[in-house]
């Protein structure tokens, strides 16, 4: 096993032509929506309800095992005692750690995979992918869950937000479009296959043109159906408007980007001061090296 | 005598402090005519200090064992008052490092700062730039991320290309069969001792090779050939307080960019600390893209240009060994870029435009276009240095002047 | 170059100031540095106020607690025990608690602690460090209170200490409060009317 990936990462590192998968190339993925920009007071509330919905829904399996509740009391101004209430279930302390008790072997079984550690996930996601992520399950019974998600391929999670959302499919349109990506693909592999073993170069490269036009066109479209807000359908209703569980995930989403980086707010503040001190220490040493300089010029 | 005096006096009997201030500052005559270009040496000593100071409050929290190296350092972001600072200080310093390194060998070259009688200066700078590549390299093991653990891993297997004893050579290195916390704690026990210690001694060797023979300038042309009645070069002036107080105002704009960087951008877009870092190190998952940080990646780029892994490795071995031999392969008859024949402008502009491709291509993954466009700049770069000795001595020089130009 | 019709005091004053403004950017400097060696949110997590429950404490015992990495003993002490303390027959080095370093200025300086019944102390003796043994007043001929195994320091209910042995100050009171009639905090202090 070691030694196979040994080889492995020489592959990666060697070999000219591996179809190395780029994270910023690694194709379409719908929705592709911006996260709502928000600032100041509006800010702090919604991370104080991403917080609320986090200890909710998340927790349970997803730990943040580097972060303390008193951090986030501090930071998104929640009183200590309406955090030991409100965010606390466990016999946890205000100072400790926002961990779980989940016993990860277990979670491997149920899932595929050990739910992971969120403190940092932001950082590693991008706050983009997670607002996406959190809007992208649906409908999918080939799948153990009976869900899948649009932005993260065959994800070992089930539909944890169900309640609140209700589920989602594919439009009938998004549907006819894919398998229309999903044949054009298929084409074109087996046009490429034929190529290698000595077909008719013309013609083949022809069919390949053509399939690589088909899936273009129909990703254009996807996209467009998917700004439009028409990649989904409700199939069943939940606790929340569309629009209010769209605010729910941006609030989920600010709450995972603070706890990626709580200092951040507060870095950004003192970074002002520290840059005009700076301009004003460049300044007067400006002035002191213009009047040495006088010697030489 | 004054008290002062005296004291100064006791001193300078026991050790030559007055001396070593007037031979290095206050009496070390550079050329008076230093452009834009000369700030970087002084930079560089600078972000070396920021590295030194910082890396030592860093390792008063951070634990290098492959358990707790990833937990400690989201220790240092969170629950250690400052920590958040003391780290970004220290990983953009570590890019900032090269920023000004790169700009200071550009300086070299354009102006011919390695030739006669300086080339102990670059080659003692040379050994300072690899010293540097593997101090960073090991230092970004230490985060023990996923592109930590799996950027090391592509690194450390290149020594599996050495003939016969490749494989073992690299397990000798990891101390393991994968990387794993042996693999950290050497590499930690190098990153925070033995590395830094031979940077300041090379850094020492290279300043005072620089103090014996003095300093170039833009003009390429020697100071010390005219001197007055005193033995001070005409075109000298006293590094203090002359450059001094020149070089704090090249601090401060570069503290002003440094800490823009620190306070609003501190993973400048992923280039400076990229985002797989922010997952756990997993021997079993590799990051979907992997490529070195930005300062390594045209020499990345050039191992990746040659279809071949043992052909790779030389050639990107090849790549940094060949600067050491620049003193000896630029035989134009002046030194600075002001005088050249014209061509020296084009192999160089074609040069740059080369190696910042080869860097960015570093960066992607590969696709067979952008393959062949490695290729083609990694071949120019091997022809801009081994035929320099040809080219260099092409077409007519402009005359030097006798005094620097001011 | 030349040095004639040189402004020497605009010269110092333009130096200085460059000084003056750079030592202060140093101190901005040094301000993550030394501050990063204060204790972590860790370490104030795991030092952070200890609640202690009262009402299973009978008349007699004693509930060991941690506080910031240190042994505190809680005690119920009888009315006589009390009473004894207050007219305390033995002789001690600081029988009215006059050092001010060892309990918070809101405890009495003889029973040394705010309600009567309830003594708190840091378990840790003056002498050398090492945590005393509570002595229940049956158990010992001198009165009960707390003794010291490592060189035979001698400490009454009140955690005062006696003369003739090695410990030369009384046991610590550290800083706690009443949250309610059942319930103390340790490590936060009461306010001072």
């Amino acid at each position: 096993m070691r030694k196979l990936l040994i080889k492995l990462a020489a592959c990666l590192s060697f070999s000219l032509f591996s179809a190395t998968a780029m994270a910023a190339e690694a194709g379409l993925t719908l929705p592709n929506d911006k996260l709502p920009r928000l600032s100041g007071d509006y800010l702090e509330v919604s991370m104080q309800r991403g917080m609320q919905i986090y200890v909710n829904n998340c927790l349970g399996c997803h730990a943040l095992a580097f972060h303390r509740y008193e951090r986030s009391a501090t930071d998104l101004g929640i009183p200590t005692d309406v955090m030991m209430e409100n965010m606390i279930f466990s016999d946890d302390k205000i100072g400790d750690l926002m961990t779980n008790n989940m016993n990860a072997k277990a979670a491997a079984n149920w899932f595929g995979a050990a739910p992971p550690d969120l403190s940092v996930v932001a950082r590693a996601r991008g706050t983009k992918w997670l607002y996406n992520y959190f809007r992208g399950f649906y409908v999918d019974d080939s799948r153990p869950y009976g869900v899948n998600n649009s932005v993260f391929k065959d994800v070992g999670m089930p539909h944890v937000l169900e309640e609140m959302q209700g589920l989602q499919a594919k439009t009938d349109q998004v549907k006819n479009l894919e398998n229309e990506i999903s044949y054009a693909q298929a084409d074109m592999a087996n046009a490429k296959k034929q190529l290698e073993e000595g077909g008719n170069s013309s013609a083949l490269n022809k069919t390949i043109r053509e399939a690589e036009a088909v899936i273009s066109e129909a990703e254009t479209k996807l996209t467009e159906i998917s700004e439009a807000g028409k990649y989904f359908e409700i199939v069943k209703e939940g606790q929340l408007s569309p629009q209010e569980f769209d605010d729910a995930m941006r609030d989920l989403t600010y709450f995972l980007e603070y706890v990626g980086e709580p200092i951040k707010r507060d870095r950004e503040r003192l970074g002002v001061w520290v840059l005009l001190f700076i301009t004003f220490f460049g300044f007067v040493a400006y002035l002191l090296k213009k009047e040495y300089w006088k010697d030489i010029h | 005598m004054s008290r002062m005096a005296s004291f100064m006096q006791w001193i300078d009997d026991r050790f030559p402090a007055t001396k070593v201030w007037n031979e290095h500052l206050a009496e070390y005559y550079a050329p008076k005519n230093f452009n834009f270009w000369y700030f970087f040496g002084s930079l560089a000593l600078l972000v070396l200090v920021n590295q030194i100071l910082t890396g030592i409050w860093l390792t008063m929290n951070y634990n290098p064992s492959g358990e707790q190296a990833y937990a400690s350092v989201e220790f240092i972001m969170r629950d250690v008052d400052w920590g958040w600072l003391l780290r970004y200080m220290h990983s953009t310093g570590a890019s900032a490092f090269f920023v000004v390194v790169y700009l200071h060998m550009f300086r070299a070259l354009i102006y011919g700062s390695f030739r006669k009688p300086r080339e102990l200066v670059w080659l003692f700078g040379m050994i300072i730039f690899v010293l540097l590549m593997a101090e960073a390299f090991m230092g970004y093991l230490l985060p023990w991320g996923n592109m930590s653990y799996w950027g090391a891993q592509v690194i450390i297997n290149l020594f599996s290309a050495v003939p016969y004893v490749g494989d073992d050579l690299t397990q000798w290195i990891r101390g393991d069969y994968i990387i794993s916390g042996a693999t950290l704690n050497r590499f930690f026990a190098l990153h925070v001792v033995a590395l830094p210690m031979a940077l300041l001694l090379m850094v020492f060797l290279h300043i005072v090779a620089l103090h014996k023979v003095g300093s170039n300038n833009p003009d390429g042309i020697e100071i010390k050939k005219y001197k007055d009645e005193n033995g001070i070069p005409l075109d000298g002036i006293p590094f203090h307080p002359y450059y001094t107080v020149k070089d704090i105002v090249g601090v401060a704009v570069f503290l002003f960019f440094f800490c823009l960087i620190i306070f609003f951008a501190p993973d400048m877009g992923g280039f400076f600390l990229e985002p797989p870092n922010f997952t756990p190190a997993d021997p079993l998952k590799t990051p979907a893209h992997i490529a070195p940080v930005w300062y390594f990646t045209p020499f990345y780029s050039i191992l990746r240009a040659v279809p071949d892994q043992q052909l790779g490795v030389v050639a990107m071995a090849a790549s940094l060994i060949v600067l050491f031999f620049l003193p000896w392969l630029d035989r134009s008859k002046v030194k600075s870029i002001r005088y050249k024949h014209w061509s020296f402008k084009v192999w160089l502009a074609i040069f740059v435009v080369s190696f910042i491709i080869l860097g960015y291509l570093g960066m992607k993954g590969p696709t067979p276009m952008r393959t062949l466009v490695a290729q083609i700049c990694t071949v120019y770069y091997f022809a801009f240095f081994f035929l320099m000795p040809w080219w260099s001595q092409w077409g007519e020089t402009k005359p030097v002047p006798e005094r620097v130009t001011h | 170059m030349s040095n004639e019709g040189v402004d020497t005091g605009k010269r110092r004053f333009l130096t200085l100031a460059t000084a003056g403004v750079g030592a202060v950017g140093a101190a901005f400097v040094a301000v993550p540095f030394i501050g990063s060696w204060n204790p972590s949110a860790k370490a104030k997590a795991a030092g952070a106020p200890v609640e202690v429950d009262l009402s299973k404490l009978e008349v007699g015992q004693m509930v060991k607690v941690e506080y910031r990495g240190k042994p505190v003993f809680v005690v119920k002490r009888s009315d006589s025990v009390v009473e004894s303390l207050k007219n305390t027959k033995i002789d001690l080095k600081d029988p009215k608690s006059e050092n001010p370093d060892q309990q918070p200025e809101y405890v009495d300086g003889e029973i040394r602690s705010i309600r009567p019944d309830i003594m708190v102390l840091v378990a840790i003796c003056t002498h050398l460090g090492c945590v005393p043994q509570h002595k229940k007043v049956t158990e010992v001929d001198w009165g009960g209170g707390f003794f010291c195994p490592c060189h035979g320091s001698q400490f009454d209910l009140a955690g005062r200490v006696f003369s003739g042995v090695p410990a030369s100050k009384n046991l610590e009171v550290p800083p706690y409060s009443y949250l309610s009639d059942d319930r103390i905090i340790i490590g936060v202090g009461q306010e001072v009317a």
